[in-house]
């Protein structure tokens, strides 16, 4: 750049020696002038923008634990590969926990497609930073495979657990889920039943503790801009 | 004839055209008393064998309609439920009556989260690109047929 800009300075600069000092050609003194102005203006703007980083930081979306306890394991929580869920296998990423079922119409379609075009949105690195595990509150109808399978379908790379009633009550009580599976639509049709459940999305933090917690129906913007700032 | 002479004549074209295909909206619009203005379901997943139909019904006439009852083929039973959200926990109660009326020139809105027609019994999962039909009771208008598309939103 300032190779550039030079040739014209030095050429302009034998002449100046025969005219009026002070007065050089306004030809060569425009480029430092708008230069300066260019690097100023920009300067400038990025002042104001660290200022503003500082005074404004993320304005998180869902709501912030404070405390550092580590989460809670899984214990008896089985993913499809027969492995039990081991939440050390996700330190240095972020692992966001649904508890949900595959029988659910409305809610958890909703929002595990949310959160699939949430993590679509980030770019590539990050994106391969994001895991989700879906917990199944309905241990009649799903097993681990079939959680999985469902889970899968709105994200390859989403993941499907479950377990014994025992193993879902402990996992559901340890992160503050409710469940409560309800009488069957129909007497005839003792399958299909509904479960009302605490719907929320849960994020534990690269250092393993359960830190955010997002409501049901978060856009999937604000939870993609939670999400970045958390991997940043 | 000048290039801006001939744009405005396509402009005029343009916008006769609309005008004309509004009006023929309007028209069928208050024509059917109910009608159905937006009406889809997200692709299900392999498993699991329920979906939520959306359906915005609007009602053009001057009276009060309710949805008596809803069908379609493809689920062995569908109800009106509203999805309801104490806190963060999500239930699914079948709703009230007045829940299900569409107030004369008002508009009955079904959304993810909120109102919805549940589909239970699907006996192959909605594929994107897919359409079914949607068989409508209502008190005035009687039934109406709704054709339900399959899209991700």
């Amino acid at each position: 750049m300032t190779v550039q800009a030079d040739p014209r300075e030095s050429a302009d600069q034998p002449d100046q020696s025969d005219k009026v000092r002070g007065k050089p050609s306004g030809l060569g003194r425009w480029p430092k002038i708008l230069l300066g102005a260019v690097a100023a203006v920009l300067l400038v703007g990025l002042g104001f923008r660290i200022l503003v980083g500082s005074l404004n930081p993320h304005l998180y979306a869902g709501t912030v634990f404070q405390f550092d306890e580590p989460a809670a394991p899984l214990e008896g929580i089985y993913l499809a590969d027969g492995s039990e869920v081991d939440l050390t296998d996700y330190e240095g990423e972020l692992l966001l926990v649904f508890f949900g079922y595959t029988f659910c119409p409305d809610v958890c379609p909703t929002t595990l497609s949310g959160a699939a075009q949430a993590i679509e949105g980030l770019d590539a690195d990050t994106q391969e930073r994001v895991n989700l595990l879906m917990v199944s509150v309905d241990p009649t109808r799903d097993d681990p495979e079939t959680t999985n399978r469902y889970a899968q379908f709105f994200s390859p790379q989403f993941l499907g657990a479950s377990g014994d009633v025992a193993a879902i009550d402990r996992a559901a009580s340890l992160y503050g889920i409710y469940y409560d599976i309800r009488e069957p639509e129909a007497a005839d049709q003792p399958d299909n039943y509904l479960v009302d459940h605490t719907a929320t999305l849960m994020g534990i933090t690269p250092d393993g503790v359960l830190r955010i917690v997002w409501p049901p129906d978060i856009s999937p913007d604000l939870l993609r801009a939670d999400i970045a700032e958390l991997l940043s | 004839m000048s290039a801006g002479g001939l744009l405005g004549l396509v402009w005029r074209i343009v916008l006769v055209t609309g005008a004309a295909v509004l009006a023929l909206v309007a028209c069928s619009g208050s024509a059917d008393g109910v009608v159905a203005t937006d009406a889809w379901a997200r692709p299900t997943p392999p498993v699991g064998n329920t979906a939520a139909l959306y359906v915005s019904l609007k009602n053009s006439s001057r009276i009060d309609d309710q949805i008596i009852s809803a069908s379609a083929e493809v689920c062995q039973e569908l109800e009106l439920h509203q999805t309801v959200l104490t806190g963060d926990v999500s239930s699914m109660p079948a709703v009230e009556a007045d829940a299900m009326s569409i107030a004369a020139g008002g508009t009955l809105l079904m959304e993810p989260n909120g109102l919805h027609l549940m589909c239970l019994g699907l006996p192959a999962p909605l594929v994107e690109g897919e359409e079914l039909t949607l068989t409508l009771t209502l008190a005035q208008a009687g039934d109406i047929e709704v054709i339900v598309k399959v899209q991700q939103r």
